[in-house]
């Protein structure tokens, strides 16, 4: 009776259906993935290697521009702000919290989730999927499972890597052009450094990942048999990805405030 | 591209082992900061209230973060009971006599603990002693006396005496409240007395109108009514006057300037000794004002900079073609009749 109504409504909640029913299948076929960890393994170093080294230069220069434009931008305000303990709080909340995870998802989005996305809609088209299904392996389990592992395993690093780095750069314009200690800097950092920042960025930085890989995958499997699927369902991933990692990005934040 | 290829595994091996070298030296900061792995020395003190307390409040001395509140709870009594932590090297420091004062900035609403360090420097307290606060009685006598300094941030100091000073003038046990409760308590009764004229005057005035209606009945009444208001007006003038009576008692007392006004505003003393602190400790913020007066005109340079270059933006932005907002156009009509655009 609904689907005669409503069918784009009918679309909607089959899609839902489908992506959690997918969801559930990756944590199912975990298992299964370690024990055949002589070809998983391969795909998984491979995706941290794309994922994560090669991206590792852009987010590098974007943590340390980031870093000293924050100490610029203070000392426009006010000179003596970079010498206040306030600022340490500020470089704190701006990097820890907020960017050392959100620009490193950004930049994962723009080159892993397309990425996975176009290689498996083509490996759907191309009949690959189907072969991989001949043979008798799951998959989610060679193709699904590795990328979401890589993609966790690479944002918990970069995020890391954005933190100290754009701390440093931050450091180091305040240590070059505003006269502060270097040691003092890093003291005073360290004042107002919590083990809460640090949770934040690990609990933000494995959604993130989860959420990006399991987006892309999903689109990229979801292809039908049109090449001209594969970008649409590639502009998609993105746009799903970007919209989940800010919502989870504000329930987290949230979350911990409480 | 074939050479990362060949060594994936070490490329990748690196990243983790950089990242987690990032991670140990993020929590060796932390550590380092909360003092993990040096030495504590555990003491209690009292507070009246926990207000901006936390299990994390630094204590410190001169500067120096000399330690931390470890834990506080509520006592039977309704106190405040805390353990508090000093860190080594600083065990010294805690010699008998001593106190903490836990003050809380007006404006940042932080608090913070600061240890005021007995006279006697070779009387070092053992690890457990008490340490009271100044808001504790202990630590009020230790302020009294004189064995200990408080020094603390200047505007909660003048908070802090204005404070005590509105308290000063709430008093509670003043004999002169006597008069001014039965001056007050006169000028109610007056006031209820005078409502209830008025409703009668009222219902007077409406009884007046149906009379003017010829009915003669009503007529009887509102003259009956005349009476009893007569009466009642006989009754506020009473009460009035007892009233004026006890006001004349007061204007007397309030206006020898040895009596009843200087006891309300000062009765114990305490005023002219807090508005003292306060009229110098006001004299210093004022010097600091004026200190900081050379940077007005700068400011005020700026300010004027920054509200020319707005007025550059806003009329730039007035006049983009960009922002002009084109009429709707008007829904395209085809032999009379609306194309609904999809």
């Amino acid at each position: 009776m609904v689907s005669a109504k409503n069918p784009v409504l009918v679309g909607k909640i089959r899609s839902i259906t489908y992506f959690f029913n997918f969801t559930i299948e990756i944590f199912y076929q975990i298992i299964p993935t370690f024990k055949t960890k002589n070809v998983s393994a391969l795909v998984l170093l491979r995706q941290i290697l794309f994922t994560g080294v090669e991206a590792l230069t852009l987010t590098v220069f974007a943590a340390l521009v980031i870093g000293a434009l924050i100490i610029v931008q203070a000392s426009a305000i006010n000179p003596n702000f970079v010498h206040s303990q306030m600022l340490y709080s500020i470089l704190l909340i701006i990097i820890t919290r907020e960017l050392a995870t959100l620009i490193p998802a950004l930049i994962v989005i723009a080159r892993s989730g397309t990425a996975i996305s176009t290689e498996l809609g083509n490996m759907v088209i191309n009949e690959e999927v189907e072969a991989i299904l001949s043979f008798g392996i799951s998959p989610i389990s060679y193709l699904v499972v590795p990328r979401v592992f890589a993609l966790v395993f690479s944002l918990l690093p970069l995020a890391f890597f954005f933190n100290f780095i754009g701390l440093f750069g931050a450091g180091i314009i305040s240590f070059l052009f505003y006269d502060v200690d270097f040691m003092d800097f890093v003291l005073k950092l360290a004042v107002e450094l919590s083990i809460k920042d640090i949770l934040l960025t690990i609990s933000k930085s494995v959604l993130f990942g989860l959420s990006i890989a399991i987006i892309a995958c999903y689109n990229g499997l979801s292809v039908q048999k049109a090449s001209t699927e594969v970008p649409q369902k590639t502009s998609r991933a993105v746009v799903e990805s970007i919209g989940t990692i800010i919502f989870i990005d504000v329930l987290l934040a949230l979350l911990f405030q409480i | 591209m074939k050479l990362r290829l060949k060594y994936t595994g070490s490329f990748v091996s690196g990243f983790l082992i950089l990242a987690l070298i990032f991670f140990g030296i993020f929590i060796t900061l932390i550590m380092l900061d909360k003092k993990i792995f040096t030495e504590k020395y555990y003491f209690k003190t009292q507070f009246a209230d926990a207000a901006g307390l936390s299990s994390s409040t630094p204590i410190l001395f001169r500067g120096f973060n000399i330690g931390r509140i470890d834990d506080f709870h509520l006592t039977d009594e309704n106190n405040v009971e805390a353990e508090f932590i000093i860190y080594e090297g600083f065990q010294n420091k805690i010699v008998k006599h001593s106190a903490l004062n836990k003050s809380i900035d007006p404006i940042s609403n932080a608090s913070s603990l600061t240890f005021l360090e007995g006279p006697d420097r070779d009387a070092v307290l053992p690890e457990g002693s008490f340490i009271p606060s100044i808001n504790s009685e202990e630590g009020a006598k230790l302020l009294a006396s004189g064995k200990i300094e408080k020094k603390g941030n200047l505007l909660y100091n003048i908070l802090t005496n204005l404070d005590n000073t509105l308290e000063v003038l709430s008093v509670k046990d003043s004999a002169n409240q006597n008069v001014l409760k039965i001056t007050i308590a006169s000028l109610n009764v007056l006031v209820k007395n005078l409502s209830s004229v008025m409703g009668k005057l009222n219902s007077l005035a409406d009884n007046a109108n149906v009379l003017v209606e010829d009915n003669n009945s009503t007529l009887n009444q509102a003259l009956i009514n005349i009476a009893v208001l007569a009466d009642d007006i006989k009754e506020s003038n009473k009460v009035l006057k007892s009233g004026l009576v006890h006001l004349d008692t007061l204007i007397v007392a309030y206006s020898n300037p040895g009596g009843l006004i200087k006891d309300i505003i000062d009765s114990s003393g305490t005023l002219t000794g807090n508005a003292g602190i306060l009229l110098e400790q006001s004299a210093e913020l004022a010097t600091t004002i004026n200190k900081e007066a050379y940077k007005l005109p700068v400011l005020l340079n700026n300010l004027n900079t920054a509200l020319r270059e707005l007025n550059l933006t806003l009329e730039a932005i007035n006049t983009s073609p960009l922002l002009n907002i084109e009429e709707k156009k008007e829904t395209k009509k085809a032999f009379g009749r609306k194309i609904n655009p999809k």
